[in-house]
């Protein structure tokens, strides 16, 4: 039993002392003339007090007094006791999906353990408990709503499982609030290892947060990173690794190229303050326990692959895997103050490596660029020498526009020229723009959308290409349409022209990506898991969903991969590759945390499922029980 | 048999002073005297009381010699009409008493004697300690009314009455012998007050009586006992709250009076109506104790009290004596018919 409010107990202290001067004081009794007083026995029974001073004697009013106050101040003390089940209360269990989970500390794994305490506190319901789970994966989700059906919530748990992805706790935790939100005694029971970061942006309301921390030990080593830089002497292949915990990894790097073995090597990563050295006889020193091995890869090789053997606690960050291929890589610059809609879909394209700026950087002002696109959003555009520039809103030069006056509102009427592939399966019907810029189009420029305040996408080929749109997503509503996530693939596709279809993809595990096809190539679009380099066959190669494009132009969209490994996409004749792969340095750090950072407040880990329930009914009626049997000794004597 | 004790001539009933019925108010020597409750509470019996009296004579056990003729027969021989015995004739004897027929049958002179025909000493002690200034009417207001009573009596029997004030150390009444001394003694009993007490604030512990000086109730009756006074009927009218009343009873008794001791308490006394925390004070010792005025208490206290007045009855029994016990307010007629149904008093 622990008490809610050990503060309250310094109540005893006053109360019980008052209660004792007035013992200690003296009583003032009325004086009465008898006759004679031999009669009397002295026998005084004290039951009030107000005079000074005497000796304390053994009083059962007294005992009874401080009895019933010690029982009272213990009950304001709200003294709790572990209570399974839910206590009549809303509970909404945020099950911790992310890949961390999946790490088998614990077995057979932590996120096995965290739905078999989700089943017992399931098990353990009343009647009357409400309950929700809330799958927390990449994208959260709501397994079962609020209900009481236990066999369906069991159902709901055997179902749910954990992805090889980082976790949207904050958003997890956001959807049990709005759960909550309108509730007066509620719960948000999160079942986690807590490696997830801080979250920020969420408040509980009134419902109260626990954290039931699975997970034991945190000792991981992980490939941090895989890179292929082309060289003189040709590809060089740089592969990061890491460790975490409090014991050393020793194991076999291998390297595969296309599916064969081309380079193994023996490490040992060494925690904290040592590193891995190549033979694991003399440990260098070094301040981070991050390191790396460099390997030659051989030519013509479409995929690497790299493996660290035998695989520890966690074993999606010992694979990872990268394409040599130029052209399966995009850098792109995104420069203005943030679009999170434009970000995310410039993301779903495989090969975009996305940076942030919210200016050009000097370095981009030179003769040389190190990004394939540069993209002004909002902000005033820069002579630069990269291969595609798209810009919005703003034409300085090198847009295919002219300034033509200042900014219109709200165009009513948008014309979209048919045919182009960048405007393929875009529609701008019902799109609300809120204000756009007066342009008129150079020469070389070709409006594909037109409205009655001039040109609104202007399209220029050359030696760099550009684009320019002529509004800024955020001034309209055109990134909560369907059609925007196509537009921004389609100019990617323009802009920055895939060299090849059938080479490898390596995308995160969990994230979506879209695929450009040949025509008519989506509507048979399958993809099934495959062993991937190093790994016996999946047991399962049940193919994840993927939908069917309601246009043949469309590029297909795959949502999250869950789990690490190779994948084979088809799509009529095309045959692609795709590697989901997971390298998050906060995800590694697996050792489970004793406390979680929770809408602005520490909330401290406990390990079991069962909650510290208010215990303080039974020491308040005790108190009265003890009340009552003052009274009644007091009547008696009195 | 005649009783030895019961004169049979009553030669002096006519000197009854007369009582007339209008006068029904207490009767008072002293007119500043309390008159608490005129209708059972005075300080004297009323005339209408002292009617129910009227008849009444005191019945002690015992003969006591006396100091000049009166109405009780004594273990003397005298002149009285009670034949006692015969004895031989010796010269000077009176001739009159010689019987007479003897001599003439058998030639022998032989001589009657007769028992001799004396006053009784009744001493009426009025218990004036300050436990007597309790209840209403107080105890000390009936103790009065009974003194008055006895003295009533006593004198009605011809008998020598004499008033002592216990509590104080203030002369004895003198012996008074006729009923119409009886309005003396009781303007003395009137004019009697409870002593002062250094326990408490007594109501009539006031400085017109700056002479009288505070006695116990046992030592009153142990000095009374040393004193030279004469043996006789010793009535004591107290409430006998004094721990040492019963053995000094016991000494009066063994100087050779004869105790009837008329326990008076008040109805307060006998079930106290007290709650809460008291501190209790001793009227005339000033002692102080503390209690809880609860059940057990009051249980406790009334089991005393019967411990008490049991000892008293038994000093009282165990020297030949009487003991009855009054409570304030009782009738006065319902008080004498049960001493006269117990023997104290005879018709």
């Amino acid at each position: 039993m622990s008490l809610a409010f050990t503060s309250a107990l310094l109540w005893l202290i006053p109360l019980a002392g008052a209660v004792l001067a007035l013992y200690l004081l003296k009583m003032r009794r009325k004086d009465l003339r008898v006759p004679a007083s031999f009669l009397w026995p002295p026998m005084t029974e004290e039951v009030r007090a107000n005079s000074l001073f005497q000796r304390l004697k053994w009083n059962l009013l007294l005992f009874l007094q401080l009895l019933a106050l010690t029982l009272l101040v213990l009950a304001l003390a709200r003294p709790q006791i572990l209570q399974t089940g839910f206590g009549g209360k809303v509970t909404v269990i945020v099950l911790d999906a992310s890949a961390s989970m999946r790490a088998t500390d614990v077995a057979p794994s932590r996120f096995e353990e965290a739905k078999r305490l989700c089943r017992d506190l399931i098990d353990t319901a009343g009647p009357g408990d409400r309950v929700s789970l809330i799958e927390a994966g990449p994208a959260p989700r709501i397994a079962f709503p609020l209900s009481s059906d236990r066999a369906r919530m069991r159902s709901a748990l055997a179902e749910a499982a954990a992805t090889d992805a980082d976790a949207d706790i904050a958003g997890a935790l956001r959807l049990a609030s709005s759960l909550t939100s309108r509730l007066e005694s509620a719960q948000i029971l999160l079942v986690s290892d807590g490696v997830f970061p801080e979250v920020r942006d969420f408040s509980p309301g009134r419902a109260s947060v626990r954290f039931v921390r699975v997970g034991l030990a945190g000792d991981n080593a992980s490939i941090r990173a895989l890179g292929i830089t082309d060289g003189p002497g040709g590809a060089t292949a740089y592969c990061g690794l890491e460790c975490n915990g409090a014991r050393a990894y020793e194991g076999t790097l291998n390297l595969f190229a296309d599916g064969r073995l081309f380079d193994s090597r023996r490490v040992r990563i060494v925690p904290e303050s040592r590193a891995t050295d190549r033979n694991g006889a003399s440990p260098n020193l070094a301040s981070s326990s991050t390191t790396g091995e460099t390997f030659r890869i051989p030519r013509g090789a479409k995929l690497i692959e790299a493996r660290l053997e035998p695989p520890d606690a966690l074993a999606a960050d010992n694979y990872a895997a990268a394409v040599p291929d130029a052209g399966a890589r995009v850098r792109v610059l995104l420069v203005g103050k943030g679009d999170l809609f434009l970000e995310r879909a410039l993301a779903l394209d495989p090969r975009v490596t996305l940076d942030r700026a919210a200016a050009l950087p000097d370095s981009e002002r030179g003769a040389r660029s190190a990004y394939d696109l540069i993209v002004f959003d909002g902000v005033r555009e820069s002579p630069v020498q990269s291969k595609a520039v798209w810009s919005f809103g703003g034409a300085a030069g090198i847009s295919p526009v002219e300034l033509a006056g200042t900014p219109a509102r709200a165009p009513s009427r948008m014309a979209v020229l048919p045919g182009h592939p960048l405007m393929a399966a875009v529609e701008f019907e019902g799109v609300f723009i809120e204000s756009m810029q007066r342009v008129r189009p150079k020469p070389e420029g070709r409006v594909l959308v037109e409205s009655e305040h001039g040109p609104l996408v202007v399209y220029a080929e050359g030696p760099q290409r550009r684009l320019y749109v002529a509004f800024e997503p955020l001034k309209s509503d055109f990134p909560l349409h369907v059609s925007f996530p196509i537009f921004v693939s389609n100019a990617l596709g323009i802009l920055v022209p895939r060299e090849t279809v059938s080479g490898a993809i390596c995308v995160p595990a969990g994230r979506s990506f879209s695929v450009g096809l040949a025509q008519g190539g989506a509507a048979d679009a399958r993809i099934r898991r495959v062993a991937a380099a190093g790994l016996d066959p999946p047991s399962t190669a049940v193919s994840p969903a993927v939908p069917s494009p309601s246009s043949p132009n469309r590029p297909l969209l795959i949502r999250g991969l869950a789990d690490v490994g190779r994948y084979e996409l088809s799509a009529g004749d095309l045959r692609r590759t795709v590697c989901a792969t997971f390298q998050s340095s906060e995800e590694s750090r697996i050792e489970p945390r004793d406390r979680a950072f929770l809408g602005g407040k520490q909330v401290s880990a406990s390990t079991r499922t069962s909650r510290m329930g208010d215990f303080w009914r039974p020491f308040a009626l005790v108190a009265l029980l003890a009340l009552l049997v003052e009274w009644r000794v007091f009547a008696r004597r009195s | 048999m005649h009783d030895p004790q019961q004169s049979n001539a009553d030669p002096a009933r006519s000197e009854r002073p007369t009582i007339e019925p209008s006068e029904a108010e207490p009767i008072r020597a002293n007119p500043n005297a309390p008159t608490k409750n005129p209708s059972i509470g005075g300080t004297t019996p009323t005339a209408q009381e002292l009617r129910v009296l009227d008849g009444l004579r005191l019945n002690p056990r015992k003969a006591f010699p006396g100091r000049i003729r009166g109405e009780r027969l004594t273990k003397r021989k005298g002149l009285s009409i009670e034949f006692a015995d015969y004895r031989d004739y010796t010269d000077g004897d009176d001739l009159r008493h010689l019987d007479w027929n003897v001599l003439a049958r058998l030639d022998s002179p032989v001589l009657k004697t007769y028992q001799d025909e004396e006053d009784l000493a009744v001493l009426v002690l009025l218990d004036c300690t300050s436990s007597m200034d309790f209840g209403d009417p107080t105890k000390f207001d009936e103790a009065r009314r009974l003194t008055c009573a006895f003295a009533y009596v006593g004198l009605s029997g011809f008998d020598a009455v004499r008033g002592y004030a216990l509590g104080t150390r203030e002369r004895p009444t003198p012996y008074f012998r006729r009923l119409s001394s009886y309005l003396r003694f009781s303007a003395w009993a009137s004019a009697q007050a409870v002593a002062e007490s250094t326990g408490g604030s007594p109501s009539d512990s006031s400085e017109s009586q700056p002479a009288r000086t505070r006695q116990g109730l046992s030592a009153s009756l142990r000095a009374l006992a040393a004193s030279s006074e004469r043996v006789g009927l010793t009535i004591v009218l107290s409430d006998g709250l004094d721990p040492e009343a019963p053995q000094a009873l016991r000494v009066l008794a063994g100087r050779g009076h004869e105790i009837a001791f008329v326990q008076v308490l008040s109805p307060l006394e006998e079930d106290p109506d007290l709650e809460g925390d008291l501190r209790l004070l001793d009227a005339e010792t000033g002692a102080k104790v503390e209690i809880t005025a609860n059940e057990g208490a009051l249980r406790e206290y009334k089991r005393r009290l019967r411990e008490h007045c049991g000892s008293l009855e038994s000093a009282c029994m165990r020297v030949g004596g009487r003991y009855e016990k009054v409570l304030c307010g009782e009738p006065l007629g319902d008080v004498f018919r049960r001493f006269r149904k117990k023997g104290w008093a005879v018709s």
